[in-house]
């Protein structure tokens, strides 16, 4: 044991952690019994409101795999100047209080021109499914471009400069060669993403209280009826969460 | 001219290729060396269109291809580390080429299979790259480059990983197939063995500038700088021209005299070289065509591999003898022992 004492030590601190994390959600999974989740589940503005949420959640996500992979391709593959201001650019949005960037959002989308720009398509912000949209893909996009990001640095360049010389086009060398080898990256930066948008309440909340996602629903549920009321809907929130996280991530994980 | 380099130069911050000028003809097989940094790859990459230069051109069969799109240029690439595509097996690995290249489908089955049994590769079609030997990727790699009939073959250290034994059958191999085929081929690599077996011409490269160009036995034997000399292991000294005779230079140095088939001129002060492998090491003073014949003391004794290597002093001169273990035996050689040195006029080098 004296050999090992380090080992032990470690496992014994990161046990406390490891119960910190996995407690809570533990605990609101068995403490509701499942009649009652499903009764819960059942109820008409929860289950819209959880289909609402991962809908949106997903939308959000496929916006930005379409726009934040050629960010995170064009960071891991090219040498420029202000390479390390874009990358801190990119990390910004998750350091700042949810709701200071509700404000934001609030701000540049809500008013103004551009919000009058998107005004022009009929495309508003508040209290609509495109602003919780934006409040999901602002605060949850660092997650994908980053995932991403490292997955292509994993690509050896080689194998895009073999391509080349084989005679494949630049774009036939990013669909052929390089992405299929950062799909486990991306589809984790997705995933990621994904997962953080379930969870977005601060910016959402500020933009769109109505139609209520599942976190503004949790959160008017305790305000307004209290601790019983709203834990079920939190249970049923965390399991389906889970359930598809993990689904995800073992498919992902079986890729090659 | 097939290949034309004409003044490259290409600055990357601390690294910059000088004014890189090399011609290489239709299938020839040439190899670069140099010392690690000295910019062999940069150069082969820019030859395939992955450095825009700052100077100079790229020329192949008298076409500018210096600014041309990488995948409009009829080139392969090999490198040390095979770059196979993971996800991909060996028979779509060298089918990635012909589909891109080639338009007509109807013989790409065929021609991925000739040359997967040329390179002995045909049983492993169906393999994912990171099921096969270090030998087997390598080969897959070279059969990927050579199936698109590339006008010019670039192999970048591309045996450095393998085992002695499959570096062996792979530089006959690909030689075979590249004389087959008629490739042209620019072979980047540390091993003088690879220079020995396999080139038509040697360029040696330091610090981004070109030092010598030539045969391999001009380069070995008659090394045109102390750089060069040093690098591929050939002895130097210094000497002066004492005397001509017909077809003979008689060269002084120190407290002995030298005859060299290259041409000087007398008081001229020289650099001398002589290969390692042209000096015969007797006990006894023996009759040979060998014009030279040196005394000498052995000094130290290393053995490397297969090969033992002897330091003989004569006078304040060391010079470098290489012979089998067996011989050393066969001659009982030992520390200090006194020795002849003989080697002929056309073995030493004149700079």
């Amino acid at each position: 044991m004296k050999r090992y004492w380090f080992t032990t030590f470690l496992v014994f601190l990161g046990a406390i952690m490891l119960l910190f994390l996995t407690l809570p959600l533990f605990k609101m999974m068995i403490g509701n019994d499942p009649a009652t989740l499903l009764k819960t589940l059942k109820e008409a503005d929860v289950s819209s409101s959880i289909w609402l949420t991962m809908k949106v959640s997903l939308f959000a996500t496929l916006f930005a795999l379409v726009t934040g992979l050629p960010l995170a391709y064009l960071i891991a593959r090219h040498e420029f100047i202000g390479r390390s201001f874009l990358e801190t650019l990119v990390d910004i949005p998750i350091m700042i209080p949810h709701t200071a960037a509700g404000i934001a959002l609030l701000v540049a989308f809500g008013h103004g021109s551009l919000g009058g720009f998107f005004d022009l398509f009929g495309i508003k912000f508040i209290g609509t499914e495109a602003g919780i949209m934006i409040a999901m893909m602002f605060l949850s996009a660092t997650f994908l471009i980053n995932g991403a990001k490292e997955g292509f640095k994993k690509v050896d360049v080689k194998l895009e400069k073999v391509a080349r010389t084989l005679g494949a086009s630049p774009i036939k060398v990013f669909f052929a060669i390089s992405l299929p080898n950062a799909k486990k990256d991306i589809v984790n930066g997705c995933l990621m993403m994904w997962g953080r948008g379930l969870g977005e309440f601060g910016a959402v909340v500020i933009l769109v209280y109505h139609p209520m996602t599942a976190p503004v629903l949790i959160y008017d549920r305790f305000t307004s009826f209290g601790l019983s009321y709203s834990a079920p809907v939190a249970a049923v929130m965390i399991i389906l969460s889970i359930m598809v996280f993990l689904t995800v991530r073992f498919v992902n994980n079986r890729l090659r | 001219m097939f290949l034309k380099i004409e003044n490259i130069t290409i600055r990357l911050g601390k690294f910059n290729l000088k004014d890189i000028h090399l011609e290489v003809k239709e299938g020839q097989y040439v190899t670069i060396i140099g010392p690690s940094g000295s910019g062999k790859s940069i150069l082969l990459e820019n030859i395939a269109g992955f450095y825009t230069p700052n100077k100079g051109k790229v020329y192949l069969k008298g076409e500018d291809i210096t600014y041309k799109n990488i995948e409009d240029i009829n080139i392969s690439i090999v490198y040390q580390d095979y770059v196979l595509f993971p996800h991909m097996s060996v028979y779509e690995n060298i089918l990635y080429g012909l589909k891109k290249k080639s338009t007509q489908k109807a013989d790409h089955d065929k021609e991925v299979r000739e040359i997967a049994a040329l390179l002995n590769i045909d049983h492993l079609l169906e393999r994912k790259p990171l099921t096969l030997s270090g030998g087997e990727m390598q080969r897959t790699s070279i059969a990927r480059a050579l199936v698109v009939k590339p006008e010019l073959l670039l192999m970048d250290e591309a045996f450095s990983a393998l085992d002695y034994k499959i570096k062996k059958e792979m530089r006959k191999l690909v030689k075979d197939v590249a004389k087959k085929y008629g490739t042209t081929v620019l072979h980047v690599t540390h091993d003088f063995e690879d220079v020995w077996a396999m080139a038509d011409m040697c360029v040696v490269l330091r610090f981004g500038e070109i030092l010598q160009v030539g045969k391999p036995d001009e380069i070995f034997a008659h090394p045109n700088s102390d750089f060069v000399a040093n690098f591929v292991g050939t002895n130097i000294f210094e000497a002066t021209v004492v005397r001509k005779e017909p077809d003979l230079t008689i060269l002084k140095a120190d407290g002995f005299e030298v005859y060299s088939s290259c041409e000087a001129k007398i008081g001229e002060k020289v650099r001398l070289s002589i290969r390692p492998e042209n000096i015969i090491i007797t006990t006894t003073k023996i009759e040979t065509s060998a014009k030279n014949e040196i005394e000498g003391m052995i000094i130290k004794v290393e053995k490397r591999g297969h090969i033992m290597e002897l330091s003989v002093q004569v006078n304040s001169i060391i010079l470098i003898v290489m012979m089998t273990p067996n011989s050393y035996e066969h001659l009982s050689l030992a520390l200090h022992s006194h020795v002849f040195l003989s080697f002929k006029a056309t073995s030493v080098g004149l700079y």
